[in-house]
């Protein structure tokens, strides 16, 4: 065990990437099987038991069709971009922490990278996320996929605005900027959500447009934009946008859960009298389940809500969200003085 | 934030700059509550903040003293350019309320960025920290910005604003640049610390450091100033420019960067050792330059804008001649002559934005037969045009006197000798536009009527124009008083 | 030496990004370029151990203002020609101003006596240092970017509002003219048209 300790960093990294490529095959099944549970059908039943296999026949899909490269798109650029879109979300997770352990009495926090700025450099690399989208739509030369790029470019600077700001009430509270310690403040002084129940709203609904997720998922909106900004990617590229929007989604879950649900916190736990050992791997398993539970929640919010349209949008995040952000900013500023 | 703090800030120094600003935030919001039905009480508010602004600021009890941890000064330099921006702001209302409101369709906002422009103006002159020195410079030259591009419907308009941007942009990164090089060879951005870490600066090689970096801040200063080589933006802006803008940008600006050029170059550069002669011969050769191309290229000019756009440039050249005395008296200079410029310009821009009402066009041929079609422009014309040019008694020739005085007194004989050869040159042209106001005719003799608002500071730009130039005494004398005063304190 | 080696990497990488920003004949590569050009700075700035300023340089630079570049340059039609002259008649005094420019960076660099620290200059409390110092010794230029951004804003505000349709002839009353309703050529005429 104590020969391990210098490479904890290293498992660390191998775990956490196993952990975030299975969610993806995973969470296309629970799409599907929620999806059909709310419009009242079956949904896929025929691979597998019950269906369970379907995501490998999926997968096995992407990798046997051709790769077309259409003609007239930027080969460059139209390749660069399916690889930009994993980018984004794989950095962000390094910095989350899943838990704490006890190795040797010696309390091992679960989490890649120890930096002081935790939550700006969240916010700094998940503004890249723009940019698979923007060029993806801009190599295809579809009138269709740079309709969607531009959508997605204006929608995520516009919804960047709030995010920032709603979780600045939090950071007011904390005083750091270090996701350990939030979550850390949390289970000492209450869930974030209890602290901060607007700033958490706030930062909820912005994290659904930052994901293009449906209510907002304008880039896509395959009524009006064919598919939006993949329209013309096809195959394993196809895929990674695939694989891209799920990962950003669980990179979004963590950060809901480290910030305003407590992260790894199990409230009560301290007073059941556990072995401190056992009691980490439990908040291992409880900031897991939180994390599904907000999956779960992405997928039912998608399936229930129409589409916001584009003016709408728009008015939503300028208008409404940025002066309700500030404020909330201000107002915790008022409470906190007195 | 308790008494005892604001007490220990002197935030009352602040005053003027937070009248300003309180006004361009009243006039903001009546725009968004009732601007679209009335809106010319936009005007009034402005004109009435910038009143009381200009009562509270010279009726000062206490007017001395640095506040905000050395931040910002509040001396007799600084007054002096407030009272030329607010009076260069007052001007610019009152030439605006008929012209801007006839050509946009929402001229309330044109108040609002005014105030702001005039408040960075003031700030830039008050600032005595680097930072919030580059800090005001923005705020002004962002508001210039948008004020140059008030038509935005109007091609010229935007293509003045355009080119502005861009070239207004490289000189503050310049500038920037220059401080940051100055921070890093005195690890203070303070002036009044700057002084004393050059002397006793640590480490090899920080001469060069500093070099540079004053060399860097005084081009991006000379964009503002329209020092040639940098003044390539000003012709196109200024022709650009709603006409009230380009009059403002030729005065106020112009004093902001003034201001600035006294404070660092007289307070602050020249005394770090064996810098004045350096500083003093980069001043000549940028006076040189400015007299000579300002006057030249006004000469081939067909449009009045134009026309002075050059002329406002070569006016710069004569100032920068007091720069280069680094005396009490070449200060005093540059101020006299600021407030006579200030008149001239003024008295000439509005004729310019009354008869542009008339005729729609600034080309010179709309001057034709002027006289006749009113007779009073056409005296303002006059009296103003021959005081730029530096006609005696008119206030521009005591100015002009007074600059070269400076400039002989440190012994730079070539230099006035350019100075009094380019006047000669600009009596040409100036007198080219006197020409068509009264000498030329016009088929079209049909009297231009004259806004009130307009007659009146016509009246008053023409009467300070004769009176500083009949009793120049009372001006010198304060300039003078004023001169002594700003080289002791910032000695 | 690992450390120096990404430090030279990066550089490199810096350099030749700039110069295909310049070079590269289609615009939006070139924004592309500008991207990967300050993603490099910001990887410098974390071999330096300014955290801070490298995540600053990605959210503001890479996250917003190259984005907007690129907006802008896909709202652009005809921006994409390939065949257009790239560079203006400037063409010769640019490159030489910019090697000017060099010239005097290099002369500084090279007349200073570098010294070299063994620890790392940043503090590691350095968020906490900056916030008190512009909250403090900074608090008025601090204080006047909000009314700097303000300006903008206005003006911004100003520039993109579509003008509400209003009557070609302007108040008489208001300037106490003449109102014979004469217009500015291209002022309002491209108005009554939408």
């Amino acid at each position: 065990m104590e020969a391990l300790m210098p490479f904890l960093p290293y498992i660390f990294i191998l775990v956490l990437l196993v952990l975030y490529l299975s969610v993806v095959p995973i969470m296309i099944q629970v799409e599907r099987k929620v999806s059909a549970w709310v419009q009242y059908r079956i949904g896929p039943n025929r691979v597998g038991p019950r269906g369970l296999l379907q995501p490998i026949a999926d997968a096995l899909k992407f990798l046997a069709k051709e790769d077309v490269i259409p003609n007239h798109v930027n080969k460059w650029l139209y390749i660069f971009a399916p690889t930009l879109m994993v980018f984004p979300a794989f950095f962000v997770f390094g910095v989350i922490p899943f838990g704490a352990i006890m190795i040797n009495g010696q309390e091992i926090l679960i989490q890649v990278g120890k930096t002081n700025i935790g939550i700006l450099y969240v916010l700094a690399v998940s503004s890249l996320g723009v940019y698979a989208i923007t060029f993806g739509s801009w190599a295809s030369n579809n009138k269709y996929s740079l309709i969607g790029g531009l959508r997605s470019a204006a929608q995520m600077m516009s919804y960047e605005l709030p995010m920032g700001l709603s979780i600045l009430g939090m950071i007011m509270v904390v005083g750091s900027l270090r996701l350990e310690d939030i979550v850390r403040f949390q289970i000492e002084n209450g869930w974030g959500i209890l602290l901060q129940p607007v700033g958490a709203l706030l930062f909820i609904v912005t994290a659904f447009a930052e994901t293009n997720r449906l209510p907002f998922d304008l880039t896509e909106a395959e009524a009006e934009l064919v598919g939006g900004y993949h329209t013309e990617y096809s195959s394993m590229k196809f895929a990674m946008f695939f694989l891209g929007e799920y990962c950003n989604m669980f990179t979004a879950s963590a950060m809901i859960t480290c910030l305003f649900l407590g992260g790894w916190h199990v409230p009560f736990i301290g007073s059941m009298g556990l072995d401190p050992a056992i009691v980490g791997y439990i908040q291992v398993v409880a900031m897991l389940m939180k994390l599904g539970f907000l999956m779960f929640f992405f997928v039912w919010v998608r399936w229930s809500l129409p589409r916001f349209r584009y003016d709408q949008l728009m008015n939503l995040g300028w208008k409404k969200l940025i002066p309700l952000a500030l404020a909330n900013v201000i107002i915790t500023a008022i409470v906190m003085a007195m | 934030m308790n008494a005892s703090l604001l007490d220990s800030l002197h935030a009352i120094l602040l005053s003027p700059e937070f009248y300003i600003l309180i006004t361009a935030i009243a006039v903001l919001i009546w725009e968004s509550v009732g601007g679209k039905e009335r809106p010319w009480v936009s005007s009034y508010l402005t004109l009435f903040g910038l009143f009381v602004t200009m009562l509270m600021s010279f009726g000062f009890k206490e007017p001395e003293g640095i506040t905000f941890f050395g931040t910002y000064t509040h001396d007799g330099l600084a007054q002096f350019m407030n009272a030329i921006i607010l009076i260069a702001s007052v001007f610019t209302v009152f030439a605006a309320s008929h012209f801007i409101g006839r050509w946009s369709k929402s001229p309330g906002t044109f108040y609002v960025i005014l105030l702001f422009a005039a408040f960075g103006m003031m700030l830039m002159a008050s600032a005595s920290e680097l930072i919030t020195l580059f800090v005001a410079v923005e705020t002004t030259t962002i508001a210039l910005y948008i004020l140059t591009a008030y038509f935005k419907d109007d091609r010229l308009s935007a293509e003045a604003s355009m080119k502005f941007i861009l070239i207004g942009t490289v000189f503050a990164t310049i500038m920037l640049f220059g401080m940051v090089l100055v921070y890093g060879a005195t690890g203070t951005t303070v002036l009044s610390e700057i002084t004393n870490a050059a002397a006793d600066s640590v480490f090899e090689g920080s001469e060069i450091l500093l070099l540079s970096g004053i060399i860097m801040i005084l081009v991006g200063l000379s964009f503002k100033i329209t020092a040639v080589p940098f003044h390539m933006w000003a012709p196109d802006a200024y022709t650009g420019a709603p006409t009230p803008v380009t009059a403002f940008l030729s005065v106020a600006s112009k004093a902001s960067g003034f201001a600035v050029i006294i404070r660092l170059y007289y307070g602050v550069f020249n005394q770090i050792a064996g810098l004045e002669p350096f500083l003093a011969n980069t001043f000549i050769i940028l006076a040189g330059m400015t007299m000579i191309l300002g006057n030249f290229l006004a000469l081939p000019q067909k449009n009045i804008k134009r026309l002075l756009a050059y002329s406002s440039i070569a006016q710069a050249g004569y100032m920068i001649i007091g720069l280069a005395a680094y005396s009490d008296v070449g200060i005093s200079a540059i101020l006299f002559y600021l407030t006579q410029y200030m008149f001239a310009n003024f008295g000439i821009f509005i004729v310019v934005t009354v008869v542009y009402n008339a005729v729609q066009s600034d080309d010179m041929s709309a001057y034709m037969g002027l006289s006749r079609r009113s007779p009073f422009l056409a005296l303002v014309l006059l009296i103003c045009l021959l005081s730029l040019a530096g006609i005696p008694p008119l206030a521009g020739f005591i100015g002009k006197v007074y600059l070269f005085a400076a400039g002989i007194d440190k012994g730079y004989y070539i230099l006035v000798t350019i100075g009094i050869l380019t006047s000669v040159v600009s009596v040409y042209y100036y007198l080219i536009v006197l020409k068509k106001a009264y000498i030329e005719k016009n088929a079209d003799v049909s009297p231009i009527a004259i806004p009130f608002g307009a007659k009146a500071s016509l009246w008053v730009a023409m009467l300070g124009v004769i009176l500083t130039g009949v009793f120049p005494n009372f001006v010198v004398n304060s300039a003078q008083v004023l001169g002594n005063f700003i080289l002791a304190n910032l000695k | 030496m690992a450390h120096a080696l990404m430090f030279y990497l990066f550089a490199a990488l810096a350099i030749a990004a700039s110069l295909a920003v310049i070079l590269h004949r289609n615009i939006f590569k070139s924004a592309t370029f500008l991207a990967g050009m300050l993603f490099c700075l910001a990887a410098l700035f974390v071999l330096l151990d300014a955290e801070f300023i490298a995540v600053v340089q990605v959210l503001i630079y890479i996250g917003a203002i190259t984005i907007l570049i690129v907006f802008a340059i896909m709202l652009t039609t005809k921006i994409n020609d390939e065949h257009k002259e790239q560079f203006n008649s400037q063409k010769f005094l640019a490159p030489i101003l910019a090697l000017g420019l060099l010239g005097l960076i290099l002369t500084i660099v090279v007349k200073i006596q570098w010294t070299t620290a063994e620890i790392s200059p940043v503090p590691s409390d350095i968020l906490g240092l900056i916030g008190t110092a512009l909250l403090s010794d900074f608090i008025f230029p601090f204080d006047v970017v909000s009314i700097l951004l303000l300006v903008a804003l206005i003006g911004a505000t100003y520039i993109a509002k579509q003008e509400d349709r209003k009557p070609l002839v302007t108040e008489v009353d208001e300037t106490g003219e003449h109102g014979d309703g004469k217009v500015k050529h291209a002022l309002h005429a491209e108005e009554v048209e939408h």
